[in-house]
């Protein structure tokens, strides 16, 4: 990784402007670590290895450790000498590049090599985010297509391998045939348009030839990524078992929540498992606070539907986690497609699958529970009593989930978050939001913070250009207007941000505020 | 790798090039003056008319031959697309309704890419792209391929920088089949030209003013409401017919204006059924409301993928509650049922917009229309066969719903068993509740009514038209009444509080539903004895079995 010294950073941008007569007229970029670029009409590189990107409408600063590459085209301005020894050093043409003095044209030279190849990697990077530029790899037992940095891919990668050699050896699974294929994506967006996911899927296995997984990088929640990767991964290291085999869903799911709650440690190279999914826990912790709780015969039925992702992963939590069920349970799932007293059924093409009723009969034989009833009070006490929110993502997501309509808890959990140190620029500006009415100064106080993670949210930048033009005084007025049109300039082309930019301006009328019940079947439909 | 795939995209450019060069075996001319361009359509190819709310598409052509993916098994129809995009468009939006409460958003497209990434179906990327010109005008195109969760499938899309606006042609055919006719398609896109405009690229369309008429619909008389929709309808008329390509006719009756592309008879079919359906609701329904059934627009196309290919419009053209009804000669039987359910609708929506039926009786009298066919002159209905079967295995496994409870069944109630579906293979024992659940049993009642022993029963023969009134008087009773949310409700101190909030909230509107049907049942059975309700529930049982 290439970490931009200040004073050649001077002199590179200096000199830029004077090989390059045109070079005023171009934009300049900056590339971030996450893989994001940043057009803008001039980079600053300040002394202190950070980067100031001037808008039309204000500057935004970046730290360097967020930064991978700069390109910048105007003069910062002229090296200042300390002494009269360096004086005479820039009187008789030399200047100060790479610890030494050279002869100006010699940095020149050097100065503007470097600027066209920054320039290069930066247009290098965009274009990989295409899908038709992807990159491609071979490891051990995958193919991996992507358009996020390398750096970050690789990570991945790695996780992948870990993961492979670690269940295949636990489940003792036969080695495939071929690799699997793996497709990563940048950003959501682009998952969806190039995978072909419908809204809301955010990752998939394909079972059927040919087979590959697809999912994407998502920045703000890392974490999220790797869960996703560790799901989907679960689904087709399970269908190793038998690749003619349809697991049943609510198991199939369920297991794969399980696992996704893994970590993997790169350096020891150890995978442990049993981590809490505090999303998928917190919905079923509203459920109960509806006064719902799904009932085991019917998870066991494969009735539940998408309750297999949240009640069915606390009941799979409750069965491996559980010594006096985890053996038994993880011998009933691997013999699921051969076991010789399970009935099966033709479900798709070639493959067959377990239907429902002899599924929870095949569960009860293998676990040797003659009372369901009993099992399932015992499930309802460990949700109850061992499945804790304790981390900044189950503070997270508990903060999330309770929105507007439970303000108090998710002001509680918000704020569990930040202790906790969360640095998810979302969670920052959510929670500004929430307490803006009657907080202002703390709202903007987390706006801030949200923008030291993410400089370029333009969401951010919003929030806080509103609520600061909300302090009221001419001052705060035009600040709070510069940052709403700041926000504009960082998402050009985005429908919602544009959307809120003209609300927050004033130029349509907002959504009503959500007030007394929420809304009804048939609300806002002709 | 990379270097792999930028020799191939120049070999590949190559190789467009050389084909190009040559016109399509057989092709005619599309000329458009207004819009100021021609292009070559492959021979044989039959222009699909535009829809009143696209904005986008100015011009669509269908394959006269069907393609087949012969792994799939899907067929295909290759079209063409002449769609505008206005590199320099803005985004605007505007509050709309009477309370501003709606905003709309207007994010026209700007570019090819744009499109694609909004309109495209399945898995897709531009996996070429290159600047060129085409008879003197300036152009990009660029190749787009359909992969994952898809039918694999080819577009290739050829956009024309005009001065003030882009023209894009494209075509999408099957992969299997992108060799065999990438010369005709490439042909065709090499022979676009610009010629003197006479028109605007600015087109009215049908899809302005929907919200705003919506809403201040309800604050009119029946006869302004009456009024302002007639004057929707002949805009959308005039727009609909501006639009209409060769072989199309129109036909009108007294109530409808058909837009057609069948043989007469067959129109003279589907007019007759909706005159019909429109006749029997003004005799059977009169209480309904006060508003005036406006007429209505139908469509029929020659077959269902002349139909599909009319309906696909561009999705920033918005979504829009056209009043066009659109069948195909294709749909037969079927087409007519389709027609009678459609009709009924907008009647129902004309004379009373206010008032949201319970699903007993929508349900019940959607069914009943849905069986209602002409013949021999006549409109007649038939049996329902699901209906049937469901009141008889209801009955006989003693899960008859009856009438009392039925007409305070909440929708959430009756659909309750789509909540627990799950995502495994149904038992045969699911299967069975299945097949007579409370929805399924839903439309008993009405048929009971308007075809059972109900209809002269003097205890129901005037049941309808009693519940219908009480209906709409509790309805307009409570809207006029702002909603009881308790004095002022104080925001909750603890999270307890918050919770018991929650949870109370989850139910209001079920609730609330539960509260409506619950008023319109005590009025109209204000005066039944348990021995009024004991004698329906033997006749309906008797009905049902």
């Amino acid at each position: 990784m290439r970490i931009p010294r200040p004073r050649l950073v001077q002199a590179l941008v200096a000199v830029a402007a004077t090989l390059l007569p045109g070079a005023a007229a171009r934009a300049d970029a900056v590339l971030l670590k996450d893989g994001r670029t940043v057009d803008c009409p001039k980079v600053e590189r300040l002394p202190d290895g950070g980067f100031k990107l001037h808008f039309q409408n204000g500057a935004v600063l970046l730290k360097s450790d967020l930064v991978k590459e700069a390109f910048a085209t105007a003069a910062d301005g002229a090296y200042v000498p300390k002494d009269d020894a360096e004086k005479a050093k820039l009187e008789k043409g030399l200047v100060p590049y790479g610890g030494k003095w050279v002869p100006k044209a010699e940095r020149d030279a050097a100065v503007a090599r470097r600027a066209a190849e920054a320039r290069k990697r930066i247009e290098e990077a965009k274009a990989h985010r295409e899908w038709r530029n992807r990159y491609k790899e071979k490891t051990a037992n995958f193919e991996f297509e992507y358009t996020l940095p390398p750096e970050l891919a690789k990570g991945y990668m790695e996780f992948m391998e870990g993961y492979f050699a670690y269940f295949t050896k636990t489940w003792n699974v036969p080695r495939p045939k071929e690799r699997l294929k793996v497709c990563l994506y940048h950003d959501y967006e682009t998952f969806l348009e190039v995978s072909g996911a419908p809204r809301g899927v955010i990752g998939y296995y394909r079972f059927v030839p040919p087979r590959e997984l697809n999912f994407y990088y998502d920045r703000m929640q890392p974490r999220r990524t790797q869960e996703v990767m560790f799901h989907e991964t679960q689904h087709y290291l399970s269908h190793l078992f038998d690749l003619r085999f349809d697991i049943p869903h609510w198991i199939s799911e369920a297991m794969a929540e399980y696992y996704g709650g893994s970590k993997w440690d790169p350096v020891a190279k150890k995978m442990t498992t049993g981590g809490l999914q505090e999303g998928r826990l917190t919905e079923v912790q509203t459920d109960i606070a509806r006064g719902e709780r799904k009932p085991l015969e019917k998870l066991l039925n494969n009735s539940l539907g998408y309750h297999d992702y949240t009640w069915g992963w606390t009941f799979v939590h409750f069965m491996m986690e559980t010594p006096k069920y985890g053996k038994k349970f993880q011998a009933f799932y691997r013999n699921l497609a051969s076991a010789k007293d399970l009935r099966r059924e033709a479900f798709r093409g070639d493959m067959v699958t377990i239907p429902g009723d002899g599924l929870s009969r095949g569960f009860q034989k293998a676990m040797g529970v003659t009372d369901v009833a009993a099992l399932e009070k015992e499930w309802y006490a460990y949700i109850d009593t061992k499945l804790k929110l304790e981390s900044v993502a189950g503070y997270e997501a508990a903060a999330f989930s309770a929105g507007y309509e439970r303000p108090l808890r998710a002001k509680r959990f918000f704020k569990l978050a930040v202790e906790k140190g969360s640095t998810n620029p979302a969670l920052y500006l959510r929670y500004g939001e929430l307490i803006a009415r009657e907080e202002s100064s703390t709202a903007i106080d987390l706006f801030r913070k949200g923008l030291e993670l993410d400089p370029i949210n333009p969401e951010l930048w919003l929030a806080l250009g509103r609520h600061t033009r909300n302090l009221g005084g001419d001052e705060n007025t035009a600040a709070g207007k510069q940052m709403i049109a700041l926000a504009a300039e960082l998402d050009p082309e985005s429908a919602e941000t544009w959307m809120l930019v003209q609300e927050a301006l004033e130029k349509v009328a907002p959504p009503p505020a959500p007030a007394g019940p929420p809304a009804g079947p048939g609300d806002g439909d002709d | 790798m990379r270097r792999t795939s930028i020799a191939w995209g120049i070999v590949a450019g190559a190789a467009l090039w050389a084909v190009g060069a040559a016109r399509p075996a057989a092709a005619d001319l599309h000329k458009d003056e207004q819009l100021g361009y021609t292009i070559q359509v492959p021979s044989g190819w039959r222009e699909i008319p535009i829809a009143g709310e696209e904005k986008y598409i100015v011009l669509k052509f269908q394959s006269d031959r069907e393609y087949a993916d012969r792994i799939g098994g899907w067929t295909h129809r290759p079209e063409l697309k002449v769609i505008l995009f206005d590199p320099k468009a803005k985004m605007t939006a505007e509050a709309a309704g009477s309370g501003g409460f709606r905003i709309l958003l207007d994010s026209p497209y700007k570019t090819f890419k744009d499109y694609v990434k909004s309109d495209g179906q399945g898995g897709r990327y531009i996996s070429e792209e290159k600047d060129t010109t085409v008879n003197g005008t300036a152009t990009t195109w660029y190749e787009v391929k359909y992969e994952k969760l898809t039918v694999p499938r080819r577009g290739i899309g050829f956009v024309y920088h005009a001065d003030d606006i882009d023209y894009c042609a494209y075509y999408e055919v099957l992969e299997q089949h992108w060799e065999k006719l990438q010369p005709m398609l490439l042909g065709s896109l090499k022979s676009f030209k610009l010629i003197p405009r006479q028109g605007s690229v600015k087109r009215e369309t049908t899809g302005e003013d929907r919200v705003t008429l919506t809403e201040d619909l309800s604050k009119l008389t029946p006869e302004e409401r009456a009024k302002a929709r007639l004057e929707k309808f002949e805009r959308e008329l005039r727009i609909a017919q501006e639009r209409l390509p060769e072989g199309w006719s129109v036909k009108r009756s007294k109530n409808y204006v058909v837009i057609t592309h069948v043989d007469d008879k067959y129109t003279a079919k589907v007019i007759e059924q909706a005159e019909a359906i429109r006749a029997w609701a003004d005799a059977t329904l009169p209480f309904w409301g006060n508003g005036i059934p406006g007429p209505a627009l139908l469509r029929i196309c020659k077959d269902n993928d002349e139909q599909r290919a009319f309906s696909d419009t561009s999705s920033r053209s918005g979504w829009s509650w056209s009043t066009e009804i659109v069948l195909s000669r294709d749909d037969g039987f079927w087409g007519f049922q389709r027609v009678a359910d459609a009709v009924f609708d907008r009647w129902l929506r004309d004379k009373n917009p206010g008032l949201s039926p319970p699903p007993w009786l929508s349900r019940g009298l959607h069914e009943w229309v849905y069986c209602g066919y002409v013949r021999a002159g006549k409109l007649e209905f038939r049996p329902d066969g699901d209906l049937i079967v469901a009141l008889k295995l209801a009955a006989k496994k003693k899960k008859l719903v009856m009438p009392r409870t039925l007409l305070q069944t909440t929708a959430s109630e009756l659909y309750k068993e789509f909540e627990s579906m799950g995502s495994g293979m149904p038992s045969p024992d699911d299967m069975l509740a299945n097949r007579m659940s409370p929805s399924q049993q839903a439309g008993g009642f009405i048929r009971y009514l308007l075809a059972g022993p109900g209809r002269t029963n003097p205890r129901t023969k005037d049941l309808l038209r009693a519940y219908v009134l009480a209906l709409d008087e509790v309805v307009k009773a409570n809207d006029a009444k702002p909603l009881d949310l308790g004095a002022a409700p104080a925001a909750p101190k603890t999270e307890e509080e918050e919770e018991e909030r929650f949870k109370s909230r989850e139910t209001f509107w079920k609730d609330r539903e539960k509260d409506l049907l619950k008023a319109v049942f005590d009025k109209v059975f204000a005066q039944w004895t348990e021995a009024d309700w004991a004698a329906i529930d033997k006749s309906y049982t008797a009905f049902a079995n």
